[in-house]
């Protein structure tokens, strides 16, 4: 993938698998964000965490308040980023995607929502060294990593 | 003697005096250390949502990196708990409490 900072967003251009398998996991984030998930499910208290830490009844208003706005929040701007990836033109087996600031930052966003789903149903730690290649799940999620950490750069670039 | 009694005392005291909400108190907002969220991103994030200067944004950023936690925010407790939602829909870790 390549990402370059423009004067109104950046530019990505991909090849289309790449496209194709960044579309599907969105689309499983998506599926996690609308199941159920148990409350003490690491990927629930780690996409929704506590607003209060000593406050049980202020956290219990909070959550209240919060929760399912942020997860229809999240839910709303992923189908966005499968729906641009979608529409985005491709040719001779390259996807080029152009977004402004605005897309930019949703897809920093969603990016991000996908790389605290999958780094913490793995249980990623600050110091996993060398990652294991068979280990499909790790290896999505250093490709989201430099995905990700791309187009901070980019979007930093194109203020 | 008296110098191992005292402290306790003002200890006492002290905790007492925390656990009554002070009204006078600023609330602020603490973003805390994860091994997810990089670097970069997070500086990002406070450029975006409070618009400090890039330079503020990464000292943030490592104070939450290599201290664990950074307070980023202070004011009513209304407006932390709009900040922390932010953060949250950004994907940080961030709590409000009022200040000690």
């Amino acid at each position: 993938m390549k990402i370059t900072p423009e004067p109104y967003g950046v530019r990505l251009r991909m090849p289309v698998l790449e496209a194709d398998a960044l579309s599907t996991v969105i689309d499983d984030v998506i599926g996690l964000l609308r199941g159920d998930l148990e409350p003490d499910d690491p990927v629930r208290q780690r996409l929704y965490p506590a607003g209060y830490r000593d406050d049980a009844g202020a956290e219990e208003a909070f959550r209240e308040l919060t929760e399912s706005s942020l997860r229809e929040e999240r839910v709303a701007r992923a189908e966005e980023c499968v729906s641009d990836l979608a529409t985005a033109r491709s040719r001779r087996g390259t996807l080029e995607m152009v977004l402004e600031h605005d897309g930019a930052q949703r897809w920093l966003q969603v990016l991000n929502d996908a790389r605290l789903a999958i780094g913490t149903r793995i249980g990623v730690t600050e110091d996993d060294g060398e990652p294991d290649p068979e280990d499909r799940p790790r290896m999505a999620y250093l490709w989201l990593t430099a995905v990700q950490d791309a187009l901070v750069h980019a979007v930093m670039a194109s203020r | 003697m008296s110098g191992t009694v005292a402290p306790e005392r003002e200890a006492t005291e002290e905790v007492v005096a925390r656990s009554v909400a002070d009204p006078d108190r600023p609330w602020i907002t603490i973003v805390w250390n994860d091994p997810i969220n990089l670097m970069s991103y997070v500086t990002h994030v406070f450029m975006t949502v409070f618009g400090y200067p890039k330079a503020k944004a990464e000292k943030l950023m490592l104070d939450v990196h290599e201290r664990g936690r950074a307070v980023v925010s202070s004011g009513p407790r209304e407006r932390m708990e709009l900040d922390v939602t932010t953060l949250h829909g950004y994907g940080l870790w961030a709590t409000l409490q009022q200040q000690d």
